[in-house]
């Protein structure tokens, strides 16, 4: 059990490297838009269809509200998927069936498939938040901000999950996860 | 505090066989010289002890060199710094194949003491070639051992006037010896031995911090004998075992009455008795399995040898048994003191030996160019990449000839831990209806009770399924897995002293405790 709680410790330290990036992107979006904040103005440049929302006779400044509660639900959402996936990975890990040497490289395939569960996850979320009817602020997302949308959130957050997974996985299993037998042993 | 270890006979030798792999455990104490009685030094019981004596010597050696591979000061793993003489069994008479009679020169003793000698041996007696061993004979086997000198210049007997100087010179110095009570050299070298000893320390004045202690085997096995080729022959009958016994134990009742020759005595037998397959009446081919009741002579000397064990002034006679029932248990193995659980000990040594022996002996076997396929994983970066490699040479030396000697040790030793504990579990039981609930080995081993040479096979590669039963093999309910060590072994704080390919073997040692 140490061991386990170790490698959840090690998890959380990776999660942190990235993961405090998005906690301050969520609560910046939860506090509301700054008119005068980059953020602001980057969402009314490259996110919305400004074409579209003026066809409807309304402005960014009516959708901002709820574009920002979009976009900071589903960073919530995507952390609290990553922090559990790659959390779960730490710890099961540590009951992979590794029982002799050069036995963990049979379990690439288990890591792999995780990980691709995990990717498809990230952009069926995205897809939610982004695409269905589940809020009203996605319909004047253009195609543009979808792919930006899509794009920097999988990278970002499957990466936050990657570097967890490194840092956490149990050490005799780091062979099935790509590039984690190259830490050093006593890590 | 030195220690001295003495197995008289074949019996004996089997009780060391079983000291030696408790010391291999951590039971042992901190040093221990070992030695062996015994005229029929082809015996195969005796050669057997000789082999695992010059094993355990070399390979704990080689695992605890000061600055090449060390096991680290506190490591369990061959703990005790055994000792012996070149040649660790002494042969009260040296050279040829004597008969009784040329050992006591009867040819050249007075009429009168040819009529003594005559009424206590008969004809077949004298005349018997001695070189097999006393054949169940005490009498031959006490005259000829009274018949040798126990002078300094012989390796075995300065062995112990080195004991006794240092017991003069504030030492305390603990002898023990291990012996049968209804067989010939064991019989005749336990009372005689030890009685020596003490006169030798009479001699020398030495009034204290000198102890013997001795363990007393009572029939514990029996065979049958073939009809044929056996008439006329001398040897050990079965049948006679108990008569022996019991002639004995009443002149040990009367020697012990009058003459406090050893401090603690540890008395052991088995009932019933365990029924060996095979019977030979010595020479090599006499090679009989090790069986449970050793182990209680084994380890009532380590508890001998404990730094709890507090010898008093009056002799003590200790007895063991096991439980009612007809199962052997690991509650039927007694520790050895407060600090030293046998059962917990045996039992990681026995995993030490199968994780060893299959998975990771072989992954280190071989040149480099073979074992660093293994080189990412974890275990191997820590443990072994690092402790072997050489900066000069820019390489791991993990396959260079001096690893490789110290690998392949390992592997012999640990197929002898498997082969012993397996042909124990067996061989105590066989065609009886006791049952032993030690270990499960029946999935990686093949017993032929007829076969006296390879009475155990130990299969050369386990499949997956019969790797799964590593969390059955200690029959505790323990379910420690195979995963646990790998886990374990990837886990284990190194310790600061530890080199080489001692720390591969301490961490693997100790990752098999449960």
């Amino acid at each position: 059990m140490i061991n386990i709680i170790r490698s959840i410790l090690y998890s959380l330290v990776g999660l942190a490297a990235l993961g405090w990036l998005s906690i301050l992107l969520i609560t910046v979006m939860l506090v509301g838009p700054d008119p005068d904040s980059f953020l602001t103005q980057y969402f009314s440049d490259n996110i919305i269809m400004t074409e579209r929302l003026e066809s409807v006779g309304q402005n960014f400044t009516d959708l901002s509200d709820g574009l920002f509660g979009l976009v900071a639900h589903m960073n919530i959402v995507l952390i609290s998927v990553t922090i559990v996936m790659s959390l779960g990975w730490s710890a099961g890990s540590h009951y992979l069936n590794i029982d002799s040497p050069g036995k963990a490289k049979i379990y690439f395939i288990h890591w792999i498939i995780f990980t691709g569960a995990f990717v498809v996850i990230l952009l069926g979320i995205i897809f939610y938040f982004t695409k269905t009817t589940a809020y009203n602020e996605a319909d004047f997302i253009g195609a543009g901000g979808y792919f930006q949308i899509s794009f920097f959130s999988s990278v970002y957050y499957f990466f936050m999950y990657y570097i967890a997974v490194i840092l956490g996985t149990a050490r005799f299993a780091r062979s099935s996860v790509f590039l984690a037998n190259k830490l050093p042993g006593n890590i | 505090m030195k220690n001295f270890i003495i197995g008289i006979g074949g019996t004996g030798a089997k009780c060391l066989e079983h000291l030696l792999y408790c010391c291999s455990s951590g039971l042992g104490p901190e040093q221990l010289w070992a030695g062996m009685v015994d005229q029929d030094e082809a015996n195969g019981n005796i050669s057997r002890t000789k082999i695992l004596l010059s094993k355990y010597i070399n390979i704990r050696n080689s695992l605890r060199e000061e600055g090449k591979s060390d096991l680290a000061s506190d490591s369990d793993l061959f703990k005790t710094l055994v000792t012996s003489n070149n040649d660790s069994v002494w042969q009260p008479l040296r050279g040829g194949d004597p008969t009784l009679e040329e050992v006591i020169k009867y040819e050249l003793l007075k009429p009168e003491v040819k009529g003594l000698i005559d009424c206590l041996y008969g004809p077949e007696e004298k005349q018997l070639n001695l070189s097999k061993g006393f054949r169940a004979r005490p009498n031959i086997g006490a005259a000829a051992m009274l018949a040798t000198t126990s002078n300094t210049d012989d390796p075995f007997w300065s062995q112990i006037y080195k004991a006794i100087d240092l017991a003069r010179g504030g030492e305390e110095v603990k002898i023990f010896i291990f012996s049968s009570i209804f067989g010939g050299t064991g019989a005749a070298g336990f009372p005689n031995i030890a009685r020596k000893i003490r006169a030798i320390q009479r001699e020398k004045q030495v009034t204290s911090n000198l102890y013997i202690g001795g363990a007393l085997m009572l029939p514990y096995f029996i065979y049958d004998v073939p009809d044929e080729k056996m008439e006329g022959e001398l040897y050990a009958k079965p049948e006679e075992f108990l008569d022996q016994t019991k002639g004995a134990l009443h002149y040990y009742s009367k020697l012990f009455e009058y003459d406090k020759i050893f401090d603690q005595v540890y008395v052991t037998g088995w009932d019933p008795l365990s029924k060996l397959s095979t019977f030979q009446a010595g020479g090599n081919l006499q090679n009989n399995p090790p069986l449970f009741s050793e182990l209680y002579a084994a380890l009532g000397a380590l508890r001998f040898f404990s730094k709890d064990n507090t010898i008093g002034e009056n002799q003590e006679i200790f007895q063991i048994g096991k439980n009612d029932t007809n199962e052997v248990q690991w509650s039927d193995i007694p520790n050895v003191s407060n600090n030293l659980n046998s059962k917990e000990n045996l039992a990681t040594l026995i995993r030490f030996a199968f994780s060893y022996y299959w998975m990771y002996g072989p992954a280190l076997t071989g040149s480099w160019s073979k074992v660093k396929k293994y080189s990412n994983e974890n275990w191997f970066k820590r443990l072994i990449y690092k402790y072997t490699y050489d900066d000069d040479k820019k390489q791991c030396e993990i396959g260079h000839e001096n690893n490789q000697e110290i690998i392949s040790s390992m592997t012999e030793f640990c197929r002898d831990i498997l082969e012993w504990i397996t042909d124990m579990h067996y061989s105590t039981v066989h065609n009886t209806d006791q049952k032993m609930n030690l270990i499960l080995c029946d999935f990686f081993s093949e017993y032929k009770a007829k076969n006296a040479q390879h009475r155990v096979s130990i299969t050369e590669k386990l499949n997956a399924a019969e790797k799964k039963q590593f969390n059955g093999l200690i029959t505790d309910g323990s379910n420690f897995k195979l995963l646990n060590v790998m886990s374990n072994i990837c886990y284990k704080k190194i310790k600061k002293d530890q080199k080489g390919l001692g720390v591969f073997m301490d961490i693997l040692f100790r990752s098999c405790e449960h």
